[in-house]
């Protein structure tokens, strides 16, 4: 329905003339724009509500050319229906409602049915029921195949018998390593698992073949996860005691190599591979303690409020400059400039040459935005809200 | 801006009383819903337009309870501010 339409239908209801209510409109859509600079919110009965949102300036990358640009802080309008309109917008789906999934398929496939017959969107709600039994068969398939996963960690056993118990971990990996690493985009990623089993599924119809071999890498991935966890949180601790210690696993590991070299040219490999695999993770938990320190530091970055009555805040360094539009307030500009309503007595004490007290702000008014101390505007420090109220007090009666 | 304070606005800038106002408002609202209800939409070129959008059927986790909830297709009102009305509120 056009402008247009919506116009002719009113007038017929209410025998008022097009041009009038042309005009009405109009005033009506000036109305709101008047309320969204002045409150940033207008409500309107029975329809809704409509905001002011401000974005910030943020960094976007040109598809064509990649090179970065910046998107400039603007306003934009958000609308959020009345409830009486929601209610009637859903009206067609309203009999719908929340289900409980359980481990029993049959539940789940009630609500998409119930909707499938009255409504278009069915086809994709039979999708995804489909796509849930797929997964609940797989699942089945998981917990009554558990003889795959014996005879993978039998084979792992077996040559790991004759090296130490600590080598044996590490070499039930090395032989499941290089099967699994072909596999690896299906596996690796456990948050697109879902994703996954749809596009495994015309597989899994494939037949019952099919659904064994994916059930076994799904159990492989499982093996080589808890695996990997162990051998991080073992890492971590031998990191945590001393370096002359790590100098030992990786003298144990050749040790292990030496060992193994017996047997056969493939573990050999493995065994080095496990030997950068454990500097690696030794590296890594060197980078997080470095970062645990920056954190601390950041900590200590935050001043106390005793700290911030030291400095004095030159409000002559200026970081920019506004004008006031219809019914601006400071805490707007506040809003915008640093993030935080609560920092506007900044703005009102670089003004106090024009601004006699807060309320005196007029409609072209130039206002001067101060360049403060980031750490005197920090959101995340309570301190700097206590500060902040403090001015207030000071200056303003 | 409040629904009273619209119509304040609204009987002065038009010269009207405030229940013309209102009884008018009332009549665009409506034939506004209805418009969107049956999913035509309301295109208005000056503020915007209204749409109906499909939110489709997910599956979320209650964390307190760890238990697995099938939330139900929905459709939910659209709202698409006009170009003209984005360079105004810039």
């Amino acid at each position: 329905m056009t402008k247009n339409e919506i116009i002719s239908s009113m007038s017929e209801r209410t025998g008022v003339s097009r041009a009038d209510i042309r005009l009405f409109l109009e005033r009506f859509n000036e109305a709101l724009f008047q309320g969204l600079n002045e409150d940033q919110l207008v409500k309107i009965k029975g329809l809704g509500t409509f905001k002011l949102v401000s974005v910030k300036t943020r960094k976007s990358i040109n598809i064509n050319g990649g090179e970065t640009i910046d998107i400039p802080a603007h306003n934009k309008i958000s609308f959020t229906a009345d409830k009486l309109f929601a209610e009637m917008v859903n009206d067609p789906l309203a009999h719908l409602q929340v289900v409980e999934l359980s481990d029993t398929p049959s539940e789940e496939d009630d609500p998409a049915e119930e909707g499938g017959d009255e409504y278009v969107a069915s086809s994709r709600m039979k999708k995804l029921s489909e796509e849930a039994e797929v997964l609940k068969s797989l699942i089945a398939d998981i917990n009554g195949l558990p003889s795959v996963l014996q005879i993978e960690e039998s084979e792992g056993e077996k040559i790991g018998e004759s090296v130490e118990e600590k080598i044996e971990e590490p070499e039930e990996e090395k032989i499941e390593e290089p099967k699994i690493s072909i596999y690896t985009p299906i596996t690796n990623n456990s948050d697109n698992y879902l994703e996954d089993e749809i596009k495994k599924k015309e597989m899994t119809y494939g037949g019952k073949v099919g659904r064994i071999f994916l059930s076994s890498i799904v159990l492989l991935g499982i093996i080589l996860g808890i695996i990997y966890w162990k051998r991080y949180v073992k890492d971590v601790k031998q990191e945590k005691t001393t370096q002359a210690e790590t100098h030992e696993i990786i003298n144990l590991s050749k040790d292990k190599e030496s060992v193994v070299s017996y047997e056969k040219d493939t573990s050999k490999d493995s065994i080095k591979q496990e030997t950068e695999l454990s500097m690696a993770t030794i590296n890594e938990s060197e980078v997080q303690s470095a970062k645990t320190i920056e954190r601390e530091t950041d900590s200590n970055g935050k001043l106390n409020i005793e700290q911030m009555r030291k400095i004095n805040v030159d409000y002559s360094v200026i970081q920019g400059t506004e004008t006031v539009r219809d019914g601006s307030r400071l805490t707007m500009i506040a809003l915008r400039a640093y993030g935080s309503k609560d920092f506007w007595i900044y703005v009102f004490l670089a003004n106090r040459d024009q601004l006699g007290n807060p309320a005196q702000i007029n409609t072209g008014m130039i206002i001067k935005i101060p360049k403060i101390d980031k750490r005197l505007i920090d959101t995340s420090n309570p301190d700097c809200l206590q500060y902040a109220k403090e001015l207030e007090k000071r200056y303003v009666k | 801006m409040n629904h009273k304070e619209l119509l304040t606005s609204l009987a002065e800038k038009t010269e009207m009383s405030q229940k013309q106002c209102q009884a008018l408002l009332d009549v665009f609202v409506d034939i506004t819903r209805k418009s969107v209800v049956e999913k035509q939409g309301a295109q208005m070129l000056d503020l915007g337009s209204f749409n109906v959008r499909e939110k489709e059927q997910k599956i979320m986790f209650n964390p307190l309870t760890g238990k697995r909830m099938l939330i139900p297709p929905k459709l939910v009102v659209g709202f698409k501010a006009s170009t003209t009305i984005k360079n105004l509120i810039k």
